[in-house]
């Protein structure tokens, strides 16, 4: 019982774990010359839930975490849960032929898919023809390598936090074994 | 129903996932929104940890920069007290020359008053002696000064020319006792002697008892002698004893000239004695400005 309670504050825990990341992401890095490190927890989160996650449960996660995103953003509503979405997706896809072995295989994962949240997002804003910061662009290199290099120790936290609350397969496998063992009274 | 919902839900759920970011942004942009319900609780919850972390790296920042700030303290404090000590001078130097340039420039158009052809020296030293009020002034015979020339400023007579040397001279004053000029009355004509009396003083000598004088009376030079020109002002009388008998009385002249504050001097190389080029009330107006 304490596995399913636990296993269902999964998903809370990881948007609390989002919110605070963003809150560290936007007091932490507001200066200069910190802001050209500022990495970006949202999409971490994003590329976990579309590797490790159901696509149901990983597509309400992505949808939640977006907006949050967006209420700490001055961008036109929907771009960031458009790009964050998009990022989903093609990962989700590209999963499904792909395999990624270890922890530092995630670093090439995340660092495609932050170009391609940044390409989406400037693509999006063109759409809407909105006033694009091309300055900005020249922080892409700084924050592209600050977000790889930490998403190794990002996501082994976040297979700890998976463990601790059976949200892992191999966790939720010997729950059920357990399970099943009880059922038959052993 | 939920036998199609449960066969299509991929579809349904990447449906959905495309669907709302897309109305999101449709919505936005018929209608810029505010905070809603859920993210007043979202904010609430960030933003406490954004303002301890601001406040706290702001603490940091605020204190290494601080501390930073002090070690320069004392090098920045030496600095600029050098700073101030020589703009300090500066002003100083620059009052002293704003101070300088006035009084030559009074003393420049006192000559193109006067038509005169003159040296403008500055007074280097007085006499050694407090008995004889005579100076010494920075130019000499090489400026073309003799001896016997007189020596003026725009409030008036200073004295004459004593001594020379190549470069400088040696002035005695109006005030010393060897000094004698004739001079008369602007107002009455009355003619005398003006020789010197005190450090602050004159006196009028051989002036007629009956002679029109009152204290307050403008002396002029008169231009006999042929050392000074005639109508520079000499001083202006500010005592008057008559006494019951005699022929002349005795008059106490206070000079026009200030020679606790004398500092640069005409000395006219060549005078024309005979014309009243200057006159006094002018003068007298100058030297007060």
């Amino acid at each position: 019982m304490i596995r399913l309670i636990l296993r269902a504050l999964n998903a809370p825990i990881l948007i609390s774990l989002v919110i605070l990341g963003i809150a560290l992401q936007t007091s932490v890095f507001n200066a200069w010359p910190a802001f050209y490190f500022q990495p970006d927890a949202v999409l971490w989160v994003t590329i976990w839930c579309a590797l490790k996650r159901s696509f149901e449960e990983g597509a309400c996660i992505v949808l939640i975490i977006a907006e949050i995103a967006e209420i700490h953003s001055a961008a036109p509503q929907g771009t960031w849960m458009l790009c964050y979405m998009g990022v989903f997706l093609i990962l989700r896809a590209v999963s499904q032929f792909t395999l990624i072995p270890t922890f530092f295989s995630y670093t090439s994962v995340t660092l495609c898919s932050f170009l391609v949240l940044k390409i989406s997002h400037f693509f999006v804003l063109n759409l809407l023809s909105s006033t694009v910061n091309y300055h900005h662009l020249s922080l892409i290199s700084t924050t592209a390598a600050v977000e790889t290099l930490v998403a190794p120790w990002i996501y082994r936290y976040l297979h700890r936090l998976d463990l601790l609350t059976f949200k892992n397969l191999q966790a939720a496998r010997n729950t059920e074994e357990n399970f099943d063992l009880n059922m038959e009274g052993l | 129903m939920i036998k199609y919902l449960k066969q299509y839900r991929f579809y349904i759920t990447l449906f959905l996932c495309v669907l709302i970011p897309v109305m999101a942004i449709d919505t936005s942009t018929r209608a810029p929104r505010n905070y809603r319900v859920y993210d007043h609780i979202i904010v609430s919850l960030t933003a406490p940890i954004q303002m301890s972390i601001s406040w706290f790296l702001e603490q940091i920042t605020s204190n290494f920069t601080n501390y930073i700030y002090l070690l320069h303290t004392r090098r920045d404090n030496l600095a600029l007290l050098e700073e101030n000590r020589k703009l300090l001078n500066s002003i100083t130097s620059f009052k002293e020359t704003e101070q300088e340039n006035l009084r030559l420039r009074k003393l420049l158009q006192f000559e193109e008053q006067l038509n005169l052809k003159s040296v403008v020296a500055r007074v280097i030293a007085k006499d050694v002696s407090t008995e004889f009020r005579s100076i010494r002034i920075n130019r000499g015979e090489t400026s073309g000064i003799q001896r016997n020339m007189a020596v003026v400023t725009n409030e008036g007579i200073v004295g004459r020319i004593l001594r020379t040397t190549p470069t400088t001279s040696d002035v005695v004053t109006i005030l010393d006792l060897l000094s004698a000029i004739d001079a008369i009355l602007e107002r009455s004509r009355a003619r005398g002697i003006v020789e010197g009396l005190t450090d602050e003083a004159c006196q009028l000598k051989y002036a007629m008892r009956t002679d029109d004088i009152q204290p307050g009376d403008l002396l002029i030079s008169s231009g006999l002698g042929g050392v000074f020109p005639k109508g520079i002002a000499i001083g202006t009388v500010s005592q008057v004893h008559r006494k019951p008998f005699g022929i002349t009385q005795e008059v106490e002249v206070h000079p026009s000239v200030d020679f606790s504050k004398l500092e640069e001097v005409l000395v006219i190389l060549t005078a024309d004695t005979t014309a009243s080029v200057q006159k006094p009330q002018e003068s007298k107006k100058e030297s007060n400005p």
